[in-house]
């Protein structure tokens, strides 16, 4: 009778751990997930719209077959990873928990954002591993730079549906299409190239051109020099300070190689 | 209190400081120091350079007889042919030209260099020149007529010096390293002096007022080791002009081609050494100074295309043709927006996949 009650409140320890720290996931896991594609620790997305993204998500990962998971925390810390200890540094954090939480220690394909509300450094971060590194790595400064206008504006939701509006443009077209700032300095690009070109083309259409050196009628070998000196007359030093490596929020970009042993890119941890 | 007036360093040609508490002028570059007198009295303060002096001008002014001298009453010209040549049109402006017995006729020439491009070779010259030139207008090379062709040996000085003297130049050098903590960039300023000789031969400039000196100097370059001593026979088939600017009028077109080059062949040999250099003073001086004067072939080519004329100058001895074509507005457009188009595509896909 002590063995079967052991057992039971073995059993339902083990369970609370497991689903404890999901509890605000609003849909089923699929047989192989260990945990949601969000999950919303700091608890800023509505749930209508987590449950709408969660949606968008799961079609994606089926139709491209990876992962996208979105996280929010309020504190870098977390009892299943380095033994509870603090993370200084977001994009640690996020690679520990998409290789050892989310993916449980096996390497797969998938992009992560984590955003952290921490009241005293709000910061997010984008890592990517496996396929995705090679995806996105390029695009990274623009996925960031777009999430960086929802979030500054507190539009959590927002951030969230652009990340995975952007994931999705970039699997449908491999490519993002152009701002309206760059079209318009490609085209002005290419009309003063048209322009360039035109008026050399036509420049080569009249050989009429004023004379205004003599180097033509200079005796061959005549040039001789007799003396040649210099005389120094000052020096100034000027000194600059060596610019250091500099990175707002901690954490740094590029592909690496994560405390897990996976390769990762990704754009490091940015304030907002 | 210091005040920058517009007084030359005579040691380095920079310009000099004036201290009002000393009353004297400091040069910042060299360190010299000069009293007001010696300032103003210094060479480098006056124009004295490239002064050709009682220059030697070959010029005999002795006319030639048996030349047959025409003015043009529309335009004044005066052209010379032998008396066997029958000139009835103005080379310049196409109008009738009268024989004139009292004008002053041709003046003998130095030397002449001949015609050595036949007539017959003028319409492929003219149609290899339109060649490759996408913006003519559309068949411009097939429908193109020459109208008239006059050659003509055209009055040009050419102008012979050795030039000696020296350069002078503010230079830098500019060094740089690092430590844990700073850039450092060494920047250190030098007076440079050169002292050379090199000599100029046959420095050409027409010496008609009718013709103008960019299309003149584009005919260039001619052999001048082909220059002949003057004959009539020469003259058979062809007029001359007179030169009516006078090779001391024609002078400074020679010395500005001159000290032009003189600048450039002096800062080449110095330059490799700095990373800046900046002429600041020269005092060059010329001796051996002459002038010839020549008569040179050119032939004056006229063409039609759909009603409108066209006017080109062919070098008589060489066969370089020198003029301006027409551009077709319409096909000048088409590429600047064909190739603008394609630019731009080219930097759109470099900006969307790449960057």
């Amino acid at each position: 009778m002590k063995k079967r009650l052991f057992a039971f409140f073995g059993i339902l320890l083990l369970l609370s751990v497991l689903v404890l720290p999901f509890a605000g996931s609003r849909r089923a896991l699929a047989a192989d997930q260990v945990c949601p594609q969000i999950i919303d620790e700091a608890d800023i997305l509505k749930p209508s719209a987590e449950t709408e993204l969660g949606a968008q998500i799961a079609a994606l990962e089926s139709k491209y077959q990876t992962n996208i998971v979105i996280l929010t925390v309020t504190e870098m810390q977390r009892a299943d990873l380095k033994g509870g200890q603090k993370y200084y540094d977001i994009q640690a954090f996020t690679e520990d928990f998409y290789d050892f939480v989310y993916c449980g220690g096996r390497e797969k394909d998938g992009i992560i954002l984590c955003v952290n509300m921490d009241y005293q450094n709000r910061e997010y971060c984008i890592v990517t591993t496996g396929k995705e590194i090679n995806r996105f790595q390029s695009k990274m400064d623009y996925i960031y730079e777009k999430i960086y206008d929802n979030l500054t504006r507190a539009e959590y939701e927002g951030a969230a549906e652009t990340y995975v509006k952007l994931i999705e443009t970039k699997y449908r077209l491999g490519f993002y299409p152009p701002s309206f700032g760059t079209v318009l300095i490609c085209l002005a690009i290419g009309l003063l190239a048209g322009w360039l070109v035109t008026k050399g083309m036509k420049g080569s259409m009249n050989n009429v051109h004023m004379a205004t050196s003599a180097g033509s009628y200079m005796i061959p070998n005549s040039f001789n020099v007799r003396r040649q000196n210099e005389i120094f007359l000052y020096s100034n030093i000027t000194q600059t300070a060596r610019q250091t490596e500099h990175r707002e929020g901690g954490g740094g970009g590029g592909i690496h190689i994560g405390s897990s042993g996976f390769s990762h890119g990704g754009g490091g941890g940015h304030s907002f | 209190m210091s005040e920058l007036v517009s007084f030359k360093c005579p040691n380095c040609g920079s310009p000099l400081m004036y201290s009002a508490e000393k009353r004297r002028f400091t040069c910042e570059y060299c360190g010299g120091d000069f009293d007001f007198d010696t300032v103003q009295n210094a060479d480098v303060n006056a124009d004295t350079e490239f002064d050709w002096g009682d220059y030697k001008e070959n010029v005999s002014g002795e006319s030639l007889e048996g030349t047959v001298s025409y003015v043009c009453k529309s335009c004044g010209a005066e052209v010379v042919t032998d008396a066997t040549t029958a000139a009835s049109l103005c080379p310049y402006c196409g109008n009738a030209i009268v024989m004139e017995q009292n004008v002053s006729g041709l003046i003998k020439p130095n030397g002449i260099i001949p015609f050595r491009v036949d007539k017959k070779q003028l319409k492929e010259i003219v149609a290899n020149y339109c060649k490759g030139h996408k913006l003519l207008p559309k068949n411009f090379i097939t429908d193109q007529k020459i109208e008239k062709i006059q050659g003509l040996y055209l009055p040009f000085w050419l102008y012979d010096c050795h030039a000696d003297g020296s350069m002078g130049f503010n230079g830098t050098r500019v060094r740089a390293w690092s430590d844990a903590r700073y850039n450092y960039t060494e920047t250190s300023f030098y007076y440079v002096e050169c002292e050379g000789e090199v000599g100029f031969a046959k420095v050409p400039v027409d010496g008609s007022m009718r013709m103008g000196d960019p299309l003149m100097d584009s005919l260039e370059p001619f052999d001048f080791s082909d220059i002949q001593d003057f004959a009539y026979g020469y003259l058979s088939g062809f007029v001359a002009d007179r030169f009516d600017q006078d090779a001391d009028y024609c002078l400074p077109r020679a010395t500005s081609r001159i000290k032009s080059s003189v600048a450039t062949v002096f800062t080449s040999a110095v330059r490799g050494y700095y990373a800046t250099l900046t002429p600041s003073r020269s005092n060059i001086a010329l001796d051996h100074t002459q002038v010839n004067y020549v008569l040179l072939p050119v032939y004056f080519i006229t063409t039609s295309f759909r009603g409108q004329k066209y006017e080109y100058a062919v070098n008589g001895q060489t066969g370089k043709m020198v003029g301006e074509l027409p551009v077709d507005t319409r096909r000048s457009t088409k590429y600047m927006l064909g190739i603008g188009a394609a630019v731009f595509a080219a930097a759109l896909a470099f900006a969307t996949f790449i960057l």
